[in-house]
């Protein structure tokens, strides 16, 4: 269901995966949990606005995050996502997917001698 | 799950509060992004500048954001119906020619549709696996030449004769699964004028059981009811018990009168329920008493003239070709076994058939025959309708054309497109559906008390069938009626440029046109086929019966029940109450009521011939002196009976020219003998010869011969006597219009003869009016579909016509400029319009030359349905009606204005 932007730079289902995983340090609004990652990954990964905010709906959408409005440090009305149970779930499958995905891609670069 | 639906619902309805919100997510997004850069020491203009790059297209994001949501699909899809509805409101000429055409082509199939579904596919109500249940045919030659040798064309029957029917009942392949009934007839419930007439079916024992129907109050026919010494019962239709009593415990016990056999009620039967045949029946009766009581004991034999038809459900194991094999056994041997069955072809065979009469193997009578031609009929108008509605689409399509050029640079697809049309016409459909049920409902009332007045449901409201029907037309048509637009929307696509609208003028043109000739084809079939019903109808209408049949009534004291003689002081008593009707001319007596009844006895013996040279009669009719004065039967030579034509003097005859020229061809008849009796050799004199009239068919070989004697010279205890006692009629000739006597007339026999029934008294004309009912019909349904079709014909010529003068206004005004006459211009586009009728024409004749075939046995004297004739009109007035429907938009043409199309540009 995710359209194909072609801004998203991202292996498809990574977004969710490193939002979810933002997520599990506390509530956030959609600017912070795009710094966090740019910021975390050293300026690897820049979040486009275009895929950000069509994800974090669309996980809301399924029930993996809940939103709510709360006022911001700066004192400014912004919506706030958490992280729900069925998410904390979801976090666990799509980590351990990514990581067999991970370790398959380290083994075609490196085959074993 | 559920949370995901509960999430998606409720997006959908809280769907602006979303929005606000998402709206200032975004916003807050902007506000931090800018501070951030605010904070890494960025001037506040360029943050934000810088901000809105990083951003990117927020309406892009917006879009993207919400279609996350889920609900984007359905919001489209409400989107598009709200434009068909907005495109409807804009167009309003339009969507009442489609709306229209669409809901007379459906709304009129809709029914027929039933009608015919009902006759060929469906089994009757309420029958417990009617696949099992088949109606048994019986398959025979005719002896045509008398002489005992079975050389004619083979005919099958769905009936037979008593003897015939117990061979198979007992046949013991056959034990239990045979069961026989009467066709429902008409039968007066009780005496007198005011006795109801009753659709009535007699049944043998086992027949309802077979047939698996459960009542809903009491219980059914048995074996042990269909005895002569049972108390005669009967059960009736829920339809009549509801028309009759207030509740079924209520007809429980009522007591019915047939041929003064009183039977009582024991049970009523499950709504919709009418037995194997489509026609309504009121009431059901045990075979035996019902029979005995009208035919006395002589129906068990050969030759009584009582039929029955037989049906059967098949035992387990037993095939349809074993089953047949044994019926087809025992008839043969009931045949043979008996001295009178041996007038009948001895190698008839049994064929076992559907339960449905239409499924033959006897070909359907013409009263259905015709009902599928109006089928046929209807479609076409449904396939016009949709043509019609396909291309009205297509013009506004074209029309269209900038509007979807820009839906296109907006960024729609090929899909997008497509499916607004689709909706588009849906939508147009479902309106269209919705008035289309009104019309069925209407015009399914109309054509079932038309073509089958007599069926069960004939004044029914809509049904199931009728309304899925309509369903599934409506969205037939409405997808099929927008492949052509669809296809030329998704090639304008690749043409269209927005700066260039009349760069693709051509596209669809070929297809616009095809349709139209398609219609005009499709008019010009049923034009012709008006033409060649009229033709027939006229044929008919101008035969001449014999009879003066205008103004004259005939009051036919037949066909009720008395006992004893028929008095003849009462007679002559309603003869004279009659004759003091000032709009009364004269009564006279006779025993043939004239286009009705006949009788024959066996036929008087000529010198020098074995037999009589007819196939069928000669047929005898006794009559007062006045009868052929009255009758409007002219005579031609010698002279008619009169007043001293009595019983002591010279025995007289008249005869009718059938009856002179196969007797004596060549000569005279006047002044010959006629002998009655084996020994006789008393002269009857025929003194006189009378045109012939026509008592059955309308064909100059349905007149039969016949010979008439004066009713004061018949001897007692003869035949004769018993004609003149049970079959005699009175005709009255009337001054102007004789419906004005029919009221007093039945006044009259209400005094004089109450227990007659009152459907005895009969106009002439009205008789000859149903006998020539298929044409009537035929023409006022052939007629209607075309003056239809030719209506819808007529707007899309219009249409298209005027869409390509609109859009070639500018052309017309440079010819103009340039010294084109606007006489010219004019002769110009009705030229179009009369070339495409032209097309029409042809592939019209061909299509009709090639649905001919239908029609053919449908008409009047073997008429010809290529009639030259017919075809030319039908040619003719298409092409008058093209040239009418282009005249507008030819005019507007020849007005051009070079200066004003300019502007336009």
């Amino acid at each position: 269901m995710t359209p194909a932007s072609p801004r998203n730079q991202l292996l498809y289902g990574t977004l969710d995966l490193l939002i979810l995983r933002t997520l599990v340090y506390g509530p956030a609004h959609g600017h912070a949990i795009a710094g966090h990652i740019q910021r975390v990954s050293e300026d690897a990964l820049r979040i486009e606005t275009g895929s950000l905010y069509p994800a974090l709906h669309r996980l809301e959408a399924r029930g993996w995050i809940a939103a709510e409005w709360k006022t911001s440090d700066k004192g400014k009305r912004a919506r706030y996502y958490r992280l729900t149970r069925t998410g904390r779930r979801q976090l666990v499958v799509e980590q351990s997917r990514w990581q067999q995905l991970s370790v398959a891609v380290t083994r075609v670069l490196q085959p074993a001698e | 799950m559920l949370r995901l639906l509960y999430n998606r619902l409720r997006s959908i309805w809280s769907r602006r509060r979303r929005d606000a919100e998402l709206d200032e997510e975004l916003r807050f997004h902007l506000a931090a992004e800018t501070e951030e850069g605010i904070d890494a020491g960025l001037a506040p203009e360029q943050a934000r500048a810088e901000a809105q790059r990083d951003f990117g297209n927020v309406l892009l994001t917006r879009e993207l954001t919400r279609e996350a949501w889920g609900w984007a699909p359905v919001e489209r899809f409400l989107k598009d119906i709200g434009s068909a509805f907005r495109m409807m409101r804009r167009n309003t000429g339009y969507t009442c020619a489609v709306v229209l055409t669409m809901a007379l082509g459906i709304g009129l199939n809709a029914p027929m549709f039933e009608m015919l579904s009902r006759l060929f596919l469906q089994a009757p109500p309420r029958i417990e696996d009617p696949k099992g249940v088949h109606r048994v045919w019986l398959s025979e030659r005719d002896d045509s030449d008398d002489r005992g040798v079975f050389t004619g064309p083979e005919t099958a029957w769905d009936r037979m004769q008593w003897p015939e029917f117990s061979a198979l009942a007992d046949n013991n392949a056959l034990t239990g699964a045979v069961a026989g009934y009467t066709p429902p007839r008409f039968m007066p419930n009780g005496r007198g004028q005011n006795a109801e007439n009753l659709s009535v079916s007699w049944v043998t024992g086992e027949f309802l059981d077979l047939l698996g129907v459960e009542p809903t109050m009491g219980r059914l026919i048995g074996p042990e009811d269909d005895d002569a010494a049972a108390v005669p019962v009967a059960v009736v239709s829920d339809g009549y018990q509801r028309e009759r009593f207030a509740s079924p415990q209520e007809a429980l016990g009522a007591t019915l009168e047939f041929d003064d056999v009183t039977y009582v009620v024991v049970g009523v039967l499950p709504p919709g329920f009418s037995g194997p045949d489509p026609d309504r029946t009121d009431v059901w009766l045990p075979l035996e008493p019902a029979v005995t009581a009208v035919r006395g004991d002589r129906w068990r034999n050969f030759g009584s003239g009582f039929y029955l038809t037989p049906l059967a459900r098949l035992p387990r194991g037993l095939t349809l070709q074993a089953a047949g094999a044994a019926a087809t056994a025992a008839v043969r041997a009931a045949r043979a076994d008996s001295p009178s069955g041996g007038s009948q072809d001895p190698e008839a065979t049994v064929v076992l058939g559907s339960i449905l009469r239409t499924r033959g193997p006897a070909s359907p009578p013409g009263e259905i025959r015709l009902a599928l031609v109006v089928g046929g009929v209807t479609l076409l108008v449904l396939l016009i309708a949709t043509v019609n509605m396909s291309n009205l689409l297509l013009v506004r399509v074209a029309a269209r054309r900038r509007e979807l050029a820009v839906r296109y640079a907006l960024g729609a697809g090929r899909w997008g497109v497509g499916r607004l049309l689709a909706i588009e016409s849906l939508v147009l459909a479902a309106v269209s559906g919705a008035v289309a049920l009104a019309v069925a409902a209407v015009a399914g009332r109309i054509l079932r008390l038309t073509l089958l007045p007599g069926h069960q449901g004939a004044v029914d409201a809509l049904n199931v069938t009728a309304v899925g029907f309509t369903g599934i037309a409506v969205l037939a048509v409405g997808l099929g009626a927008t492949v052509a637009p669809a296809v030329y929307a998704a090639k304008s696509r690749r043409v269209e440029r927005l700066d260039s609208s009349r760069g693709a003028r051509a596209l669809g043109t070929p297809v616009r046109t095809g349709l139209i000739v398609m219609q005009a084809a499709l008019s010009l079939v049923l034009l012709s086929g008006t033409a060649v019903f009229y033709r027939s109808f006229e044929a008919a209408r101008q035969v001449d019966v014999g009879y003066a049949k205008e103004n004259l009534i005939t009051v036919d004291l037949a066909g009720f029940r008395r006992t004893g003689p028929l008095d003849e002081t009462t007679i002559n008593a309603l003869g004279a109450r009659l004759r003091s009707l000032p709009e009364v001319v004269d009564v006279a007596q006779g025993t043939n009521s004239p286009m009705w009844g006949q009788a024959a006895m066996p036929g008087p013996r000529v010198e020098g011939l074995d037999r009589l040279p007819f196939n069928e009669g000669p047929y005898v009719s006794l009559a007062t002196p006045n009868f052929f004065r009255v009758a409007g039967l002219a005579i031609l030579e010698g002279r008619g009976f009169s007043e001293w034509d009595r019983a002591e003097t010279q025995r007289v005859a008249v005869v009718d020219t059938t009856f002179a020229r196969g007797v004596w061809p060549g000569r005279s008849a006047v002044g010959r003998c006629l002998f009655f009796g084996d020994a006789s050799t008393d002269c009857t004199t025929v003194v006189g010869v009378v045109e012939s009239a026509l008592d059955r068919g309308l064909l100059d070989a349905d007149q039969a011969a016949v010979y008439y004697l004066p009713i004061p010279q018949v001897s007692p205890n003869t035949i004769q006597a018993s004609f003149v006692n049970n079959m005699r009629t009175l005709i009255v000739r009337t001054r102007g219009n004789p419906g004005r006597v029919v009221q007093p007339t039945l006044l009259a026999l209400a005094d004089l003869f109450p227990d007659l029934p009152r459907d005895n008294v009969r106009s002439l004309e009205t008789v000859f009016a149903s006998r020539i009912r298929t044409w009537t019909i035929g023409t006022g349904l052939f007629g209607a579909a075309a003056l239809l079709a030719v209506l819808l014909a007529a707007i899309g010529l219009y249409a298209v016509i005027a869409f390509g003068v609109r859009q070639r206004e500018l052309e017309f005004g440079i010819r103009r400029a340039l010294g084109a006459r606007a006489s010219r211009l004019l002769r110009m586009v009705l030229a179009r319009g009369f070339w495409l009728a032209a097309g029409g024409v042809v592939g019209g004749a061909l299509a009709a030359l090639w649905a001919g075939r239908f029609v053919e046995p449908l008409l009047f004297d073997g008429r010809t349905p290529r009639d030259p004739l017919a075809f030319t009109v039908a040619a003719l007035v298409l092409l008058a009606i093209a040239v009418m429907a282009s005249y507008l938009p030819a005019r507007r043409a020849a007005r051009a204005d070079p200066r004003r199309a300019l502007e336009a540009e």
